[in-house]
């Protein structure tokens, strides 16, 4: 007994983890079709070519920011040019990215996210990142922490998380870390309005008032279906009778 | 909306269940779903404590429609002291269905609505930021999100010896719910696993 007592409050004692959020009314726009482009001139004065650039960004997208499986958030890779400087940032819904000199003792890059059209731009210090001064481990630990950001989450001290303020040279995580997956989806839930098909369906907006009620209408659905089960029942024993 | 939802469960509910019933089932729930821990090494959810309560409508066409409300407990705790804690509750609904292959064994299959709903503390936080600092925010308002999920299980039911007073048939489950389907990149599962009664 004393070993089931000890089982259940293992069961039900809290996991660590948390999130934080960078701004509180911060999203990315058109957030189940964020455009990802690189800035005009990427990062090719550096000797980084767009297409090492796209491999290093589609990583980042397939491995970690578009596979939490509980939000609509998903960041595609556009190729070309996106004829849009990093000073201009991204259009509503565009994140872009692409490198410029901030000095050897400046920062290895950083978002910027425009608050009024929900877009973000991605900036590479472009004095460090020339090739045989950077790993591709830290080059990818660095550019998903910096899409983090665009994404809305803030700096963390837990050392699972891919936002983890760091002092150290960059690493590549394994993974998102469960707080950065649930920071996500705080940000970037599913909404559907036919809320039994969730992310099989499209993404419904909120009523006038803002309110949502999917769990109700699945409910509703659910037993529509039961009730066409059950006079079919009804009908089938009638004709057999 | 709940009028029409309340009119249904009455309709539905006041006929005569003959065959089928209500089924209560206590057991465990898992996100599958793998993410890093602080050794930066591999690691998953534990198995959270679930209550789950359905009801078995009659067999047509070899099958019966067996849609369940289920609720995991759990609660969330900050590793990061600038996050603070949050609450994460995941209950769903499942419509599935069960297909006898003999009297004490049936395969379930359908389709549900796992639900995550997130609250955090609220309140505003001091973060270090390149070589100063910056404010940043701790989740505050509720949030859910609404996860399509394709559901594959084994059900297992016996006539109820130990307890004939209080349950007619006794059962055990296992079941995983696919969510994300459709679309590979975000594909997961949870893991059902409980013991069931029926009224």
């Amino acid at each position: 007994m004393r070993n089931l007592c000890l089982l259940f409050i293992l069961l039900i004692s809290s996991t660590a983890q948390a999130f934080i959020l960078i701004n509180r009314e911060y999203r990315l726009a058109n957030a189940h079709e964020v455009k990802l482009q690189i800035a005009s001139g990427g990062c090719v004065a550096n000797g980084i070519s767009n297409d090492e650039l796209k491999g290093y960004i589609e990583e980042m997208l397939d491995d970690y920011w578009n596979t939490v499986t509980d939000s609509r958030l998903y960041i595609k890779f556009e190729e070309g040019d996106s004829g849009r400087s990093l000073s201009e940032n991204g259009l509503p819904g565009q994140i872009i990215v692409g490198c410029d000199p901030l000095g050897s003792s400046g920062p290895s890059g950083f978002a910027t996210r425009n608050d009024t059209n929900n877009g973000c731009s991605v900036t590479l210090n472009g004095t460090t990142l020339v090739p045989g001064g950077f790993t591709r481990e830290g080059m990818m630990g660095l550019i998903i922490h910096e899409f983090g950001h665009c994404v809305g989450l803030g700096h963390s001290d837990d050392p699972a998380s891919v936002m983890t303020y760091r002092t150290t040279p960059w690493v590549q995580p394994k993974r998102l870390s469960r707080d950065d997956m649930d920071g996500v989806a705080y940000l970037y839930p599913y909404e559907s309005k036919a809320g039994i098909f969730g992310s099989c369906s499209v993404i419904a907006s909120e009523d006038a008032h803002g309110r949502q009620e999917p769990f109700f209408l699945s409910l509703l659905m659910g037993l529509l279906l039961a009730a066409a089960i059950r006079f079919s029942y009804k009908l089938g024993t009638h004709l057999k009778g | 909306m709940r009028a029409i939802f309340l009119g249904l469960c009455l309709l539905l509910f006041s006929l005569p269940a003959m065959s089928s019933g209500v089924q209560v089932s206590m057991g465990v729930f898992k996100n599958m779903t793998q993410y890093q821990d602080k050794d930066a090494k591999d690691d998953r959810d534990p198995y959270l404590p679930m209550v789950d309560i359905g009801y078995n409508f009659e067999r047509v066409w070899g099958l019966i429609f067996s849609p369940q409300f289920f609720y995991a407990f759990g609660s969330k705790q900050s590793n990061d002291s600038y996050g603070g804690d949050y609450k994460v509750k995941t209950y769903g609904l499942l419509y599935d269905f069960l297909y006898p292959f003999n009297e004490g064994l049936a395969f379930r299959f359908g389709f549900g609505n796992v639900i995550k709903s997130f609250k955090g503390e609220g309140g505003e936080v001091t973060v270090p930021n390149g070589s100063g600092t910056s404010t940043a925010y701790k989740p505050e308002k509720s949030e859910k999100s609404h996860t399509g999920t394709l559901n594959l299980g084994v059900e297992t039911t016996f006539p109820s010896d130990l307890m004939p007073m209080m349950f007619t048939y006794l059962g055990a489950r296992a079941e995983f719910l696919i969510s994300s389907p459709l679309k590979s990149s975000k594909r997961s599962s949870f893991l059902m696993i409980s013991f069931q009664g029926y009224f």
